[in-house]
């Protein structure tokens, strides 16, 4: 539903509601330097996909939805680049509907070079938390349940 | 002590000691979705606080509906205390915030990436 665009940084979500319908693959879409805060994310597809660079906190994703008969792997936050680096998902409830991929999916290639990711302190439900970052170092991972 | 009544003492201390962690992880798990934020301010009182929910997301107080296009192209703008409704919303161009704005998808099945 929100794209921006691949040239464009520091796109910020304060106290923002973003209600996909059940109709949109992806809420908030873009490369990277993306924040978002205290938002409220339902009933869409991936709810942040931002292929690296960005923050989650304080924020409610749920209802992640794919329509039957789709094949759309949504995820309640989507990581996706070559190298993902500087990453900070912390104090989020991420609640799946029931045959989506993840709550958090992050995913580099295997020979690439991951830094800086925090996943912290979130309440994650329906799913999972796929962390493939390759290499790397300076991944967190505690405190969600 | 033979080798036996070694093996069942062992077993027994095994099944003790599972139990004890299984009492141990219900209890850790009892109670409303809360977080320890004890660890995040070192605070010395333990202090739980919720989950992110509806309560404490998305926006608040009145909004005006969103009257232009949907495709936000001057950098450091702020845009705030509106109602997009919109098939695609563009963000093309740098630094731009959104504060208390409430987004409604009004298009069908999408799955463009902008």
């Amino acid at each position: 539903m929100i794209g921006i665009y691949p040239t464009v940084r520091g796109t910020r979500f304060e106290d923002c509601e973003i209600d996909g319908q059940n109709q949109t693959a992806r809420a908030i879409t873009g490369p990277s330097d993306v924040e978002v805060r205290r938002c409220d994310i339902h009933n869409t597809g991936n709810g942040v996909e931002v292929q690296n660079s960005f923050v989650v906190e304080d924020s409610y994703l749920h209802d992640i939805y794919t329509p039957p008969g789709l094949n759309w792997h949504a995820d309640g936050i989507q990581a996706r680049d070559a190298s993902v680096n500087d990453i900070t998902i912390r104090r989020n409830t991420i609640l799946l509907t029931g045959p989506e991929t993840g709550a958090i999916h992050i995913i580099g290639k295997a020979d690439s070079t991951s830094e800086n990711i925090v996943v912290e302190d979130n309440l994650l439900g329906g799913r999972f938390l796929h962390c493939l970052c390759g290499r790397g170092h300076g991944a967190e991972l505690p405190g969600d349940q | 002590m033979p080798v036996q009544s070694r093996l069942a003492s062992d077993r027994r201390c095994a099944t003790v000691f599972a139990i004890m962690l299984l009492l141990i992880g219900c209890e850790s798990n009892a109670g409303p979705a809360t977080q320890d934020v004890t660890r995040l301010s070192g605070m010395a009182q333990p202090s739980r606080i919720p989950f992110p929910d509806s309560t404490t997301t998305g926006t608040h107080g009145a909004l005006t509906v969103f009257s232009g296009p949907p495709v936000f192209r001057t950098a450091n703008a702020v845009i705030e205390n509106v109602e997009i409704r919109a098939s695609s919303v563009q963000v093309a161009a740098d630094n731009i915030t959104f504060r208390n704005v409430k987004f409604v998808y009004t298009g069908g099945v999408d799955e463009s990436l902008l």
